[in-house]
């Protein structure tokens, strides 16, 4: 037998107790053939001992001591690398693992393409309960091979050494070993091996398992601290003049893109979090070091990453954090913004600075223009609110005190209403738990100062929220503060809620056989998210008609309130299960949970026009089990669907497979009355598109590419899609459960690709730009279409071509709106029924008629 | 010296396609010099003999069937109470208790060696039983989609976390699991059971055939459809659906309403014998892994209609090239497809060379050289 292919090397001191766990994970490597070298730093534990037992058993196990301790880490992992013995070096720490195939998985990837570094994936995780999340996963989407660092400078970001196999000939050809006496000497390392490689990769496998504990006592991760950042500094002193040797201009970009945005940006984060003099501390550590490098690359990074840096070197910590809070807080603006000539800058006070080392002046410096921060509609806005003193989930702490009482608000557009007080809303996802109306007190400079009488109690799960006016116009921003009683609710408290609610709800159901039914609806929308949509201009129309019909709606603890004249319940509960057993009607959108038994009429509200296959027209329904199974449970308790149109009727009965009672009354959403631009805050001078895609896990749209095109001339409504705060003032996201109807009816552009809200917008004469790029999969692969969107033409297949019909349709809307009317109303005719207003009338008569 | 290999699937006797699998891949080891056991947890009447004189053994670990689960239950707790539904529990605690004693003699019953299990039931039984010192390869022969789609991807997850090498079909299926948190993936095509030495020809008028089983997920109700709107205006063709299963009666009330000829046949034992009559082979599933009905029928150089509802259709032929891929659930796309081969008999003969040509690479050698490429990795 020849010897090990691979030589991992397992570091250690003073950790007898978590280390067998590291070597078993090599033991059971499913590559056999390795060698196991235990360096041990001169622990005083009984290390030595713990693992003289294991070598009894493994003759793999080799054992190499240090004769005094290193402190560090490099040290051992020298020694490790002087002795090692096979082709192949990998490392690993004692109070991690490695995942049972990394040796293999790692050593077949360098053997396939014949590379010196392979790089796997490592897997953060909280050591008790085994979560989290993997490290960088961009760079582990798949396979990939490069000729060296410069063709792959992205690996830079992950520069640990534990989750890499490593060539060992390349490691003694140029005697590259670990810097001793500071920490992150991985980095230099790390970096060193792969710039040196002739051919890297890096795999998709996870093969380390990086355990961080919740309150991290690892020596690395104090960031805090100074020795740490003291480290990091001179670690990156290192690299430079590594890299100034290597003349690979790509590489050295990236790294100093990789310091801004990574290493200096943990220290800036931290410095919001600690005290005052560790943060003075941290900026006088880091100061030297960033004012010597050459931060054209702060051009690259997020704007207000660029202004957080700015404010580092003058040495303005207060500036620091505010630039930080945007970052951190969902673009919490906390400064005010001057604007002129075209541009707008980042507060006031360091705009007259003189222009530094670099010869870029404090404007260049503090210039946020791409933010357009004053251009986000008023209740779009987010605004910084501090509330000093607690908010305990345990009384009122606020009422004992004058401090728990007040608050401040920065005021950064200069717009806040002084003759109108802010409200203080404790909320529960979009449901208000409790109001408080507070006064304003005092201003200083951009900062409004308010106070309330008594600060309410916040429960949990529940959040503080601050709702202030300007103009006509509410803005209601959470305060995003470590509030204590926001802790979350524990596992076991957890569970025990949802065990209660079962059970209650099967007693109640229990009893509920024996009540008599009574002159009760039980209303469910978009599974309890909200009171929306159909079903609510259903019960609307129901409530005219018929005002001695009590309605019941189920609504998750988050949903908006029901409107007044219902009463509310929460889903899966005693008080639902009860409602449901006395309910003579149910009517939902298909999402009652089955578990609620409904004695009642059980109602079945279509979503609209009918476009992508539903039920058992969807192959992707007809091949799971678990669907088929549900589907015949929801379809087997129904009385009656509510379809739209004569043509939503007959796929109604082929896609339930339900013979009884279908009904055409139209698309009831549609009976509300279209809200003005005003109402929804949408600017009146800009092109208002709404995109409204089915829903999916994945939605194809470059949201960047569409601000650069069209954030100047368009205001976009999208539906489903995340809108990070630098794109607020040209997007604003919706939710699903949101009325997205009424959006549709101001816009002036429907952008969608199978959904049914195509029709609402051709019932209210909105012309529809459709995009499917992702046809070939979700339609031929996956679901499959209903006939009916051929009217429209062909779909555009990607965003540039979405792009150019956008263009095209904004050139001239209103010949746009009558070219494709034709197209429009013979949707409208065959797929959403009559469009009269009466829709909810039809269906609420079509109701009452089934006892 | 080769090392033992012991093979295992739900069941052994049963005709049908993983059964089929196993028992090519069986024998192509022996003949690679390997000692075979193969074993199937659960016995199946009638028993079906799919090779003459073995060189393997073959063992079933059950000597009774598998009760079927109880009817679904509103009430969770009536899993607890209910006394039939106990008494089922318990019936299967002794026959998975059995299935590891006879697992753990087989075992025994030789050199340690390598344990293949070719279904997720096979190896669930493999996990009840100590297996020191035995790599275990898992295999699964669905695609992603599928898995994901029922209660396989958590499940094969879940049994397959610890075993040394995972094999699915395509490369596409293995890159999925490995991104749903298997670590150890390979890709492994399933072998021709032999190459057919003489093609078919598709080239005289004739016969349609779709050979698997009558369940929904084959979409055997698009084609009956699609056969509705072409049939009529070709009268010389037919359509032969060979197979059983549960949706057999509404098959049959749905074929009797459609204007043309629709023959239903029993299932065969001789795949290829039954495909080699046909002009076209179609296959509208709506979710496969990689169908062997499909590879076969490429390998007789007949043309062929499929559904694009896997990766392993879309690895097995190219749309155009090799066969006709169209939408899944698409009577419409199925029946312009039939069509066109049938109104055009040279492009069938086109495609069934094409196909039988690309299809060479999953005849029994170089598939059982990926085989013995894997198992030395395994040992490695």
């Amino acid at each position: 037998m020849t010897g090990p292919d691979v030589s991992v090397i397992v570091i250690s001191y003073n950790d007898a107790r978590r280390l067998p766990a590291a070597i078993a994970s090599v033991q059971r490597q499913t590559l056999r053939n390795v060698e196991i070298i235990v360096v041990d730093d001169a622990s005083s534990d009984n290390t030595a001992d713990v693992v003289a037992r294991l070598q009894a058993t493994d003759p793999r196990i080799r054992y190499e001591r240090l004769a005094t301790n290193s402190g560090g880490c490099s040290a051992p992992r020298n020694r490790g690398i002087d002795v090692a013995t096979a082709p192949w070096v990998m490392f690993c720490d004692s109070d991690d693992e490695y995942e049972r195939h990394a040796c293999k998985n790692l050593l077949q990837a360098a053997e396939r393409v014949d590379a010196d570094v392979v790089c796997g994936a490592a897997y953060r995780q909280n050591p008790r309960s085994r979560t989290g999340r993997r490290w960088h996963p961009e760079l582990h989407e798949e396979f990939r091979a490069a000729s060296g660092l410069a063709d792959f400078p992205e690996l830079l970001y992950d520069t640990i050494s534990v989750n890499k196999i490593y060539r060992t000939s390349l490691i003694q050809q140029h005697s590259l070993r670990f810097p001793e006496g500071i920490l992150y000497e991985d980095q230099l390392f790390t970096l060193q091996a792969m710039a040196l490689s002739r051919r890297i990769a890096t795999i998709p496998e996870t093969v380390y398992l990086w355990n961080v504990a919740p309150i991290d006592a690892s020596i690395t991760r104090r960031r805090s601290e100074f020795r740490n950042v003291e480290s990091r500094v001179e670690v990156n002193r290192l690299i430079d003049a590594f890299l100034a040797t290597l003349d690979q201009p790509r590489v050295t970009s990236v790294k100093e893109l990789k310091f801004l945005d990574h290493d200096l940006r943990l220290y800036l984060t931290s410095m919001c979090d600690v005290d005052d003099d560790t943060a003075s501390g941290l900026m006088e550590r880091l100061q030297p070091y960033v004012g010597s490098c050459d931060l054209s690359a702060a051009w690259q990074v997020a704007p207000m990453l660029r202004v957080a840096i700015y404010h580092l070197l003058v040495g303005d910590l207060a500036g620091v954090r505010a630039a930080m809070r945007f970052l951190t807080q969902h673009g919490a603006v906390a400064e005010s913004i001057v604007a002129g000539q075209g541009r707008q800058w980042w507060g006031s006070s360091h705009l007259e600075d003189g222009p530094d080392r670099g010869g870029r002046t404090a404007r260049e410096w503090l210039d946020v223009t791409d933010l357009h921060l004053l251009q986000i509609p008023m209740t779009q806005r987010s605004y910084a609110h501090s509330v000093r003193g607690s908010t305990g989930s345990q009384g009122s702490t606020g009422s004992q005190g004058s401090t728990g009482s007040q608050g401040s608000t920065v005021n950064y557009a200069g717009d806040l209403d002084p003759s109108t007080a802010p409200i203080l809303q404790v909320r529960c996802g979009a449901r208000i738990v409790r109001s408080v109306p507070a006064q304003w007190t005092s201003t200083s400079g951009s900062t409004w100062h308010w106070k309330v009488s008594r600060m309410p109690r916040v429960g949990t799960q529940e959040h503080v929220a601050i709702g202030v006016r300007a103009g006509d116009r509410t803005n209601i921003s959470p305060v995003i503060v470590p509030v204590r009683g926001q802790a979350q609710a524990t596992r076991v408290r957890k569970a025990m809620r949802i065990v209660w609610a079962e059970i209650s709800a099967l007693l109640a159901m229990a009893l509920g056989t024996f009540v008599p039914r009574s002159n009760v609806i039980l209303l469910e929308s978009h599974a309890g998210a909200a009171c929306a949509g159909n079903v609510r201009a259903i019960g609307e129309a129901l409530h005219r008609a018929h005002p001695s019909v009590a309605q019941v709606w189920a609504c998750s603890a988050t949903a908006g309130d029901p409107p007044s004249y219902a009463r509310r319940v929460t889903r899966v509960s005693w008080a639902h299960a009860w409602a449901a057993s006395r309910a003579r009607w149910s009517i939902d959108d298909g999402t009652m949970p089955l578990d609620i038994r409904v004695r009642g009429v059980a109602t079945l509200v279509s979503e609209g026009a009918p476009v992508r296959h539903r039920g058992l027209d969807d192959p992707s329904v007809l091949t799971s089990p678990s669907a088929m199974q549900q589907l015949r449970r929801r379809v087997g308790r129904l009385r009656m669907i509510l379809a739209a149109s004569q043509r939503d009727v007959e796929v109604s009965r082929s896609a339930w497979g339900f013979t009884d009672d279908v009904t055409a009354v139209g698309v009831a959403r549609l009976d509300m009355a279209a809200p003005t631009r005003a109402e929804l805050d949408l600017p009146d001078n800009r092109v208002v598109v709404t995109y409204v895609p089915e829903p999916r896990a994945r939605i194809p749209f470059d949201l960047h590419a569409w601000v650069e095109a069209f954030g100047d001339s368009t205001y976009l409504v999208a539906v489903g899609l995340e809108v990070p705060p630098d794109a607020a003032w040209a997007v604003r996201a919706l939710a699903w459960h949101d009325e997205i109807s009424g959006y549709i009816a101001t816009s002036d552009l429907v952008i969608s690709d199978y959904s049914s809200y195509i029709g609402d917008a051709c019932a209210r004469g909105v012309p529809v730009v459709l995009y499917q790029p992702d046809r070939a999969v979700f339609v031929d692969r996956l679901h499959g279409l209903y006939s009916g969107l051929e009217v429209f033409g062909p779909a555009a297949s990607n965003q540039a071509e979405l792009h150019s019909r956008v263009t095209k349709a904004c050139a001239d809307l209103v010949d746009e709106r009558t070219r494709q009317q034709p197209a429009r109303e013979a949707f409208v005719r065959d797929m959403v029924g009559p469009v009269d207003g009466l829709a909810g009338a039809r269906a609420a008569a079509a109701l009452v008629r089934l006892r | 010296m080769k090392p033992r290999i012991v093979v295992m699937a739900n069941n052994i006797d049963e005709v049908g396609g993983a059964q089929r699998v196993v028992h090519v891949v069986a024998e192509g080891l022996v003949q690679r010099g390997y000692p075979v056991d193969l074993v199937g947890v659960t016995p199946f009447e009638p028993r079906h003999t799919f090779i003459d004189n073995p060189g393997f053994r073959r063992f079933t670990l059950m000597d009774r069937a598998w009760p079927p689960p109880p009817p679904p239950s509103d009430f969770r707790l009536a899993r607890y109470l209910l006394p039939s539904v106990r008494r089922r529990q318990a019936q299967r605690r002794s026959l998975t208790d059995e299935a590891a004693a006879a697992l753990t003699r087989i075992l025994a019953d030789g050199p340690p060696g390598i344990i293949v299990t070719a279904q997720l039931w096979a190896m669930e039984t493999v996990a009840r039983t100590p297996h020191q010192g035995w790599p275990v390869i898992g295999q699964y022969h669905s695609s992603f989609e599928a898995a994901a789609g029922g209660r396989d991807l958590a499940r094969s997850i879940e049994l397959y976390r610890d075993v040394d090498l995972v094999t699915l079909l395509t490369p596409t299926d293995a890159h999925s699991f490995q991104r749903a948190g298997l670590q150890s993936t390979r890709w492994l095509p399933n072998p021709l059971a032999f190459w057919p030495h003489t093609p078919a020809d598709p080239s005289r008028d004739g016969v349609v055939t779709y050979l698997g089983r009558f369940s929904p997920e084959k979409g055997t109700r698009f084609l009956i459809q699609a056969w509705g709107e072409i049939a009529a205006a070709h009268p010389g063709w037919r359509l032969r659906l060979i197979g059983s299963g549960p949706d057999e009666a509404a098959l049959r009330r749905q074929a009797a309403d459609v204007d043309g000829v629709i023959e239903f046949c029993p299932p065969v034992t001789d795949a290829m014998g039954a495909l080699r009559e046909s002009s076209i082979v179609a296959l509208p599933s709506l979710t496969e892994g990689l169908p062997l009905v499909m590879a076969e029928a490429m390998a007789l150089g007949l043309p062929v209609v499929a559904t694009d509802c896997s990766a392993g259709v879309r690895m097995l032929a190219q749309d155009g090239h090799t066969a006709s891929i169209v939408a899944r659930g698409d009577a419409g796309a199925l029946a312009g497809a039939l069509r066109h081969l049938i109104e055009n008999g040279a492009e069938r003969v086109r495609l069934g060379v094409a196909a039988r040509e690309s299809i060479a690479a999953y005849r029994i050698e170089p598939v059982m050289d990926l085989w013995e490429e894997m198992i030395a990795d395994v040992l490695r």
